[in-house]
């Protein structure tokens, strides 16, 4: 049998050195008890079968407990977590401190009775070394722990590392950030604190960006993160601080290529699974500000009509949760196979945790028929996930918005006379997007409703018109960028975007070449606000964060433009090279502010990836 | 194979001090992403003087007193210390791996370290190996806590608690609605019975405890032996956090000195 093992970050396979025949045998090993390993462990625990638990911490749930994350942020409810989560509550009211979320202790001790009162067998400070293969089959895992080599076999194991350490171990097809530049989100530090009789945790910033399976810059991380001042005031003399995490807080890594593979593009054309495992449920709760360098289908949602804050349901397919190509492994996690748009929003805590379930119990009925998990029937499966709640009948796409404090179901428009009068409010995003998803007879009216004598209606016509691909929009986005249309609508309750940086960027969706020299000069005066005086808000708070945004959605707009019209390329190129050595992107480059990180780190990749 | 002079199991804080002596031919590895975790994860505010007798000792308490975690009179609020051991780690370029473990075999006289982590797996050779747990073990003298921060908003509510030997103790901490509860475990307990112990006692504590709720649990064992004249108070290693940073900045001196191998 060969031992896959990882060496100076290089793959390699050598014979495994022992008596095979000697290992431990399980059903189901689960690598990682974190957020979603808990659940798979538990479930498939419950079903009767050997479990054994490897997790490197001292404790188990993750991000919740070792992470020090005590709330949940969105996610649908359902499923055995909310059973342990009553329990928590529970335990809490007897003696433990009031946190903001779940108290972290409670839910540690909680869920690790559960494991061990199901006969889930846990290897804390365990650290796995290698996979056990036969081809592309895992057969089992190797392990450190405490100082010892260890290894068992299973007939399943579970990759529940959250950073896809075992799969891509044995070589499994992994994607990772962005397609411009590889970014994935931004990691935090937590450190909780007792503010006015409550554990509070979420005063934490976004810390910076690393590749959590380069051992240095894993390192690098913890420091550079724990001596921010914002961790480390220069006066803790009337501060009750509780720690530093024990687990940063890590929002994307490497992600499997599965055999389903949930992406928004698909999502934004109503392709979406019908034999889902759990539903997902938030806003695309993307925390990188570097939104010129996402995708367009991301970027027409979050920049053209301002949509960070509305909240979507997502189904996701068991496939999204087994490996391309291999047997006897499968992912639970934000390491599943979603595509980096829709990560930020397949990623919350709760769903995380329906994700083990649902995993856990699918691979307790491949084990149970002695089948691949690949062949696990369906409607048996959801049998099992409708009867705890993982899945609900209620369960469905959507989307959700808040209003008064209070969310609610909202929909789509389809009629002309209510998304004329979405475009005229304040909160045009549902009807500029609803516009851009029926085209048609309602573009014709978009074209009409230039001229309309509101500027909401007109201008909003435009944007929707953007992101149809319509240039009978130009004019007016024109006029929008040129302007810097300082007009922010309040379509979402944060992150809303200014309505001339949503402008240049669809001129360069669009590949406008009549607007290189508008945007040439956004490029030399990016802090420029045309004496308009910017009301600055949670998304652009200061002048040279203003600067940033309309810097480097001209930058990427020219670069677009450019693409399409190799005539300009000297030209264009010429002014690239120009404003990427110009005092304010230096300024840029050389800005410390910890709480604008990436700020700093976007300019350098500007500098890397756009030549 | 990479030849160190010193690896250090543990960014322990007698280990960041042994390592800010020789930090080019020192290697730590931390199997977590904190540092300092036998005095701050474990909730060890520790006992005695803290007045420093070397330079890096002096630096290290003049960081503590100007943040205001360690006042005259009080104990250091032990919670908030991490942050400056990081201070010290990135200032003396102290090279930490952490998330690695690490397994040690003797050969040919020489220590073949084994390191494990997500990048991998590597072997240096190390003349010196520093592992404070062990250390700590090793001592019968000190015996094994589980230590957690407890609060209390009504501080009129509060009864004293008397402290014994071989029992709980109930220690003072920086804040006065605050106290450090250090719970005795048998040696051979792991993290599960650990806190089954703890959270058990908890569920059934004594109403001298009542007003008391528990802020936050230890996520490192303590190691600590019984002082004071009924063995009501408990002390670790070397005292205190500056006695093991001290205490490490002395061997790391000594080892600096040897004849290269």
């Amino acid at each position: 049998m060969l031992l896959r093992i990882k060496s100076q970050n290089r793959q390699e396979n050598i014979s495994f050195p022992g008596a095979v025949c000697e290992l431990p045998v399980y059903d189901l090993i689960v690598a990682g008890l974190g957020t979603a390993g808990v659940y798979a462990a538990l479930t498939a625990a419950r079903y009767g079968l050997r479990v054994l638990g490897i997790e490197k911490l001292n404790c188990c749930g993750g991000t919740g407990t070792a992470g020090d994350v005590h709330g949940y942020y969105f996610g649908t409810p359902g499923g055995i977590y909310e059973e342990l989560d009553d329990k928590v509550r529970e335990m809490e009211e007897a003696g433990y401190m009031p946190v903001v979320g779940l108290n972290p202790e409670a839910k540690k001790f909680i869920c690790e009775q559960a494991l061990v009162e199901s006969g889930v067998e846990i290897h804390y400070e365990s650290r796995v070394t290698g996979v056990l293969m036969e081809e592309n089959t895992i057969r089992g895992l190797c392990w450190v722990e405490n100082g010892e080599e260890k290894a068992a076999l299973a007939k399943i194991t579970l990759d529940c590392t959250g950073e896809s350490g075992i799969c891509e171990m044995i070589g499994c097809r992994m994607e990772r950030g962005r397609a411009f530049d590889g970014q994935i989100q931004p990691y935090s530090v937590v450190q909780p604190e007792i503010i006015n009789g409550l554990v509070e945790f979420y005063h934490y910033l976004d810390c910076g960006y690393m590749d959590a399976l380069d051992a240095g810059e894993y390192a690098k991380a913890c420091v550079n993160g724990a001596c921010l001042p914002h961790y480390n005031p220069e006066d803790y003399s009337t501060r009750r601080i509780l720690g530093i995490s024990m687990l940063l807080g890590l929002r994307e890594g490497r992600r499997i290529m599965g055999e389903e593979t949930v992406e928004l593009s698909d999502y934004f054309k109503d392709r979406v699974t019908d034999h889902p495992v759990f539903y997902a449920y938030s806003n695309l709760d993307n925390h990188g500000r570097d939104l010129a360098f996402e995708s367009e289908g991301l970027q027409d949602w979050m920049v053209a009509a301002s949509l960070w804050g509305i909240n979507i349901s997502v189904p996701v397919p068991l496939g999204s949760c087994i490996p391309q190509g291999y047997e006897g492994i499968l992912a639970a996690g934000r390491n599943i196979s979603i595509g980096h748009d829709i990560a930020s929003c397949v990623r919350q805590r709760r769903d995380m945790q329906k994700c083990g379930e649902a995993v856990g119990c699918a691979a307790a009925l491949a084990i149970q028929k002695g089948i691949s998990v690949r062949e696990v029937p369906y409607e048996e499966l959801r049998e099992r996930l409708l009867a705890t709640g993982c899945l609900r009948e209620t369960d469905a796409v959507g989307i959700w918005d808040i209003e008064d404090g209070k969310w609610y179901r909202s929909a789509w428009l389809d009629r002309a006379e209510d998304i004329y009068q979405g475009l005229k409010s304040h909160k045009p995003g549902i009807a500029i997007w609803s516009a851009g998803r029926i085209g048609g007879f309602v573009e014709q009216q978009l074209e009409e409703w230039l001229s309309d004598s509101d500027q909401n209606v007109a201008r909003n016509s435009a944007l929707a018109l953007g992101i149809l691909g319509n240039r009978k929009a130009l004019p007016i986005l024109r006029c929008m960028a040129e302007e810097r249309d300082p007009y922010v609508p309040c379509t979402s309750r944060k992150y809303n975007q200014p309505r001339g940086l949503s402008a240049v960027y669809l001129l360069g969706r669009l590949k406008d070449s009549e607007a290189v020299g508008i945007l040439e000069r956004i490029l030399e005066t990016p802090e420029d606000d045309r004496g308009q005086e910017y009301r600055y808000d949670q998304f652009i708070r200061t002048k040279k964060e203003y600067g940033f945004q309309f810097f480097t959605h001209a930058a990427m707009a020219l670069s677009r433009i450019r693409a399409a019209y190799p005539e300009l390329e000297e030209e264009i190129t010429g002014k690239l090279k120009e404003a990427m050595k110009s005092p304010f992107f230096e300024s840029l480059l050389g800005d410390t502010a910890e709480d604008a990180i990436y700020i700093r780190v976007a300019a350098g990749n500007m500098r890397k990836f756009l030549k | 194979m990479k030849q160190y002079k010193a690896v250090i199991y543990g960014a322990s804080v007698k280990g960041i001090g042994i390592a800010m002596q020789l930090p080019e031919q020192t290697l730590v590895v931390e199997k977590t992403s904190l540092a300092a975790r036998e005095f701050v994860s474990a909730l060890v505010p520790g006992e005695g003087s803290w007045e420093a007798k070397t330079e890096p000792g002096k630096g290290l308490e003049a960081r503590y007193r100007q943040k205001g975690i360690l006042t005259e009179g009080k104990p250091i609020q032990i919670a908030a210390a991490a942050p400056v051991m990081f201070e010290t780690i990135r200032d003396a370029q102290i090279r930490v791996l952490f998330g690695t473990d690490l397994k040690v075999c003797r050969a040919d006289g020489k220590n073949i370290v084994t390191c494990y982590n997500d990048s991998g797996i590597f072997q240096v050779c190390a003349e010196h190996i520093y592992d404070w747990e062990q250390e700590a073990a090793e001592k019968p003298e000190y015996g094994k806590y589980i230590n957690a921060l407890l609060y209390c908003d009504d501080p009129s509510r509060i009864i004293e608690w008397e402290n014994r030997r071989g029992g709980i103790r109930v220690l003072e901490y920086a804040h006065p609605d605050m106290k450090l509860f250090c719970y005795p475990l048998d040696r051979e307990d792991d993290w599960i019975a650990a806190r089954e112990k703890l959270h058990s006692f908890w569920k059934n504590r004594p109403g001298r405890l009542a007003p008391w709720k528990i802020a936050s649990v230890a996520s490192a064992f303590a190691w600590l032996k019984e002082t004071g004249e009924k063995g009501e108070l408990l002390q670790p290693l070397y005292g205190n956090l500056l006695g093991a940073f001290e205490s490490g900045v002395e061997l790391g001196k000594q080892w600096k000195e040897e004849v290269k191998i």
